[in-house]
């Protein structure tokens, strides 16, 4: 348990890190490359719902509404039901608002079908 | 870290037969077993060859729907005792489940348990299927489907009681909802044992399999059918992407963890080979249901095609959809740095 702010430690998530691949992620700065990599992602999901993710200290995620309510959560796996409450919305990647909306995106390419 | 492989299938399709057949194989001297009892399943438990001191019943109920904990403290008492020198130091272990037990609550308490991820991992799924009436399972009975969807390896039993047509027949039926679960037969003196039950869960040619390259093609549309059949059943389809570039893991997690959280329910099961960005052998990924083991990695590449293959097998969601979305998450990733 962390003595600070009294969160327990987390397990590794499967998308944490590929461990014994070789991979390039990591060491420290490598985790938290690869944390800030999933929260501009998750935002460029979220925004669209009025919500934003921030890391903190790379240990947990901080997810904010617009009105300000946050909550904290563990891991990226954690964020969608966690979206879905203060953002009052369904996070499916298979909704075709969203997709139509990240096809659209600036330096998204025309999605194949 | 222990194998745990587990044997599944429907009632009377032969998992008793084909473990004693393995278990009286050397290959298999150092095999732990556990059994749950569940009616006349404990009968099969008596026909056990090797049930002394590595035999662990459990009493009640079904493995996945009541005895998760059971299961969980059944395994970790087998732990300790090797550890203690009490029973023979197993390097494998095998887990019969009843006839109409969902494997997948199985495996997440196997992944998910504190104690047991530590000393064990997930083996092969192995499922029996029967000849004789399994085609009539799949039409009847959706847990017979699933436990299909949910196999590493097949294993058609009781395939000399019917005609050649029919092993046929019924091998492109399973196929259609398992096309990357490689089939064994029974009774077949050459059965392979040490691969039915191999330690990896993925043999790298199950994505080149014929069947996956049928499932490929026509990336939509629903499989099965047939009278009686559960409307569930029937909307099972493999769906079989490749994606031609390295993947962004960071991108490639987002997009999984979501769609199972958004579909969990109904992605029966994922598997695949990846070729990850920074990542120079291809990483191997399994899930079932909302529950995805670490991903591992393989020594090299086993073919010259170093595409990414995915093939998740879905109930009820429209494969162009998954696809398109992936494509969609894809192009979100950052452009790829040039290597040093």
């Amino acid at each position: 348990m962390c003595s600070l702010c009294g969160g327990l430690e987390q397990e590794q998530h499967w998308t944490d890190r590929l461990e014994g691949t070789g991979a390039e992620a990591e060491g420290p700065a490598a985790w938290r490359q690869s944390r800030q990599a999933q929260v501009g992602l998750a935002n460029r999901i979220l925004s669209q719902h009025g919500l934003a993710v921030r890391d903190w200290d790379a240990h947990v995620f901080v997810l904010s509404n617009r009105t300000g309510q946050s909550e904290l959560v563990s891991r990226l796996a954690a964020v969608w039901s966690t979206a879905e409450r203060l953002g009052r919305c369904r996070c499916d990647p298979l909704n075709p608002v969203l997709l139509s909306r990240l096809e659209g995106e600036e330096g998204v390419e025309e999605a194949a079908t | 870290m222990i194998p745990v492989h587990l044997i599944t299938g429907f009632l009377g399709s032969g998992k008793t037969t084909l473990l004693q057949r393995a278990l009286a194989s050397p290959v298999f001297a150092n095999t732990a077993v556990v059994v749950n009892e569940f009616g006349e399943v404990a009968l099969d438990h008596l026909l056990l060859q090797r049930v002394d001191s590595d035999t662990v019943v459990l009493q009640t109920g079904c493995v996945c729907c009541t005895l998760r904990s059971d299961l969980a403290a059944a395994l970790r008492e087998l732990f300790d005792k090797r550890e203690r020198g009490q029973v023979p130091p197993f390097d494998r272990l095998v887990l019969e489940t009843t006839g109409l037990a969902d494997p997948a609550p199985i495996l997440f308490t196997l992944t998910a348990d504190p104690v047991l991820r530590h000393h064990f991992r997930l083996g092969s799924v192995v499922t029996t299927i029967d000849a004789v009436n399994g085609a009539q399972h799949l039409v009847q009975h959706l847990e017979s489907i699933k436990q299909v969807a949910v196999a590493d390896r097949m294993v058609l039993t009781k395939t000399d009681l019917v005609d050649r047509a029919r092993v046929e027949g019924l091998r492109a039926e399973v196929a259609r909802y398992n096309p990357t679960a490689p089939f064994f037969e029974t009774p077949d003196a050459s059965l392979a044992l040490d691969r039915l039950f191999s330690a990896e869960t993925f043999d790298p040619a199950d994505c080149d399999s014929p069947s996956v390259r049928r499932a490929r093609a026509p990336l939509s549309g629903t499989v099965g059918g047939g009278d009686g059949l559960d409307r569930h059943a029937r909307d099972i389809t493999a769906v079989s992407l490749t994606v031609d570039s390295p993947l962004d893991w960071t991108v490639f997690g987002m997009w999984l963890t979501m769609l199972l959280h958004a579909h969990g329910d109904d992605v029966l099961r994922v598997k695949g080979i990846l070729q990850v960005r920074g990542v120079l052998t291809p990483v191997v990924i399994h899930g079932i249901h909302h529950l995805v083991h670490p991903p591992t990695s393989l020594p090299r590449w086993p073919t010259a095609d170093h595409r990414s293959r995915l093939v998740l097998i879905v109930r009820s969601l429209p494969a162009h959809l998954i696809e398109r979305s992936l494509r969609a998450f894809l192009r979100l990733a950052p452009p790829e740095r040039d290597a040093a």
